[in-house]
């Protein structure tokens, strides 16, 4: 059970007013700065980054009360000074491990499980391609083709084939990729194993 | 629009562990409170996963890579996906558009805004809509909207190697896409070209030689060629089919490929819709 289950409802939705007064538009605020912070916690190469990320939400949580009167600046800013102060709490206790050449190797599925799963991740992907608009699955089938300057001067070309720079060509990549991740993952979750990598 | 060429080293530096406590706290502090900043944090991070992915991060880079990004196991996750992701790709489109070399209406407009600027641009514009407006003309007056005649010897000749000319574009096509559901692949043909190359991505199963139709769909047979080969590459197998590129008018076309068994049965292999655009 995530640690964010003993928040309390009334201080939660206090949380989201002190967000935005829209609640759909605190909502997506949320989702945005707990989704940093996952992502923060992940690039100093801890673990459990989702129970971290909550432990920040609950601790300022805790406080919103005080923060709706005090607080004045970007509430994420503020989810960010706890997030560093609990890093500094973590760094106290044991330091991440940064994978060295013992430890790139630790998988414990077997062959025949990983064949298995890279199977399982085809088939999610080829389902998600399939509902991406005909355009958006040319143009990341296309994206990946080349390397070295081949492939600079390939994305110019296939940036003016859709008619942008290749600076909006990144963007638009970008976008549907995430699109695309996010239905996979789904797609994962919903497969008997629930493999998620 | 993110400029992303002018934030990709501060990102790449913290990603990969080069950034101090300093700089590393001013980076997640505009992640979390700079929205076009993390949207290109993440462009960046996903740019530099296919870099690893393809062999082209500096030996240090990939050291730092190793040691650094990947100590957190959500970045195993994201590379793996992205992995699969890219080997899939090159596997099912092996080429997109042909590289062509810049286009000389843009070498022009180069020379002219190094040159005169303002009033020769001006100029230049003038000069441009004329020869437009006049292309125009031209191009309806000789081609009309049908779809211009060739003969399936003309399409045969042009498909029986060694090959005299390269095509000028090639389009890869996927044949699991429905057509009922309006997903039809869609490309446009330059002016210019004589050869478009389509890509027939290939079911698993293979066939001594192949025969292919093409129809406007819903209407008339352009041309039926047989004796085609497939080809065996790293992206999977594949048949290349070569047409005058003065075929493909723009509108709606069904190419429907059978094969021909040993025993000189023909089968349906596979149908492929695409839209040939203005």
């Amino acid at each position: 059970m995530s640690r964010l289950s003993v928040l309390k409802q009334q201080d939660f939705d206090k949380l989201l007013a002190w967000l935005h007064d829209d609640r759909e538009q605190a909502g997506q605020k949320y989702e945005t700065i707990r989704e940093s912070l996952i992502k923060i916690f992940s690039w100093r190469g801890y673990d459990d980054v989702e129970d971290l990320a909550d432990e920040v939400i609950n601790r300022v949580a805790t406080k919103v009360r005080w923060l709706v009167d005090n607080y004045v600046g970007d509430p994420a800013l503020y989810f960010y000074g706890v997030a560093k102060k609990i890093l500094l709490e973590l760094e106290r206790r044991e330091q991440p491990h940064p994978l060295d050449e013992t430890m790139k190797a630790p998988d414990t599925a077997t062959q025949p499980e990983e064949d298995l799963a890279a199977a399982r991740r085809e088939e999610c992907l080829q389902k998600c391609l399939r509902e991406l608009d005909a355009d958006d699955r040319m143009l990341i089938l296309a994206y990946y083709q080349k390397s070295k300057q081949a492939k600079i001067d390939y994305r110019k070309a296939l940036a003016r084939q859709f008619g942008m720079n290749t600076n909006a060509l990144r963007v638009k990549v970008f976008r549907i990729r995430a699109h695309l991740k996010k239905c996979i993952k789904q797609c994962l979750q919903m497969s008997p194993q629930g493999e998620t990598n | 629009m993110i400029d992303l060429d002018q934030k990709q080293p501060t990102i790449r530096r913290y990603l990969l562990g080069r950034a101090d406590e300093a700089g590393s706290e001013q980076f997640e502090e505009r992640f979390v409170s700079d929205a076009e900043f993390r949207e290109a944090a993440l462009i960046v991070e996903e740019e530099l996963i296919d870099d690893y992915l393809a062999g082209l991060l500096s030996a240090d880079d990939q050291a730092r890579f190793d040691a650094h990004y990947l100590a957190g196991p959500r970045q195993r996750q994201e590379l793996t996906l992205a992995q699969t992701i890219r080997a899939y790709a090159l596997a099912n489109a092996a080429a997109g558009p042909t590289v062509a070399p810049e286009p000389t209406w843009r070498k022009l407009f180069d020379f002219i805004m190094g040159h005169g600027g303002l009033p020769a641009l001006v100029a230049a514009t003038l000069l441009l809509v004329a020869v437009v407006g006049l292309s125009v003309w031209w191009v309806s007056s000789k081609h009309g909207n049908g779809p211009q005649l060739v003969t399936a010897d003309a399409v045969a000749r042009l498909n029986k190697p060694p090959y005299n000319a390269e095509p000028g574009l090639s389009v890869p096509l996927t044949a699991f896409l429905d057509r009922a559901s309006g997903q039809g692949q869609k490309f446009a043909v330059p002016a210019g070209i004589d050869i478009v190359q389509l890509q027939l991505a290939l079911p698993a199963k293979s066939y001594q030689s192949y025969q292919a139709t093409l129809r406007v769909t819903d209407g008339e047979e352009l041309f039926t060629v047989g004796d085609l080969s497939a080809q065996q590459s790293e992206a999977g197998r594949r048949l290349n089919l070569r047409l005058p590129a003065r075929l493909l008018t723009p509108r709606d076309y069904t190419l429907s490929l059978n094969g021909q068994t040993t025993e000189g049965r023909a089968e349906s292999v596979a149908d492929y819709y695409f839209r040939v655009l203005r």
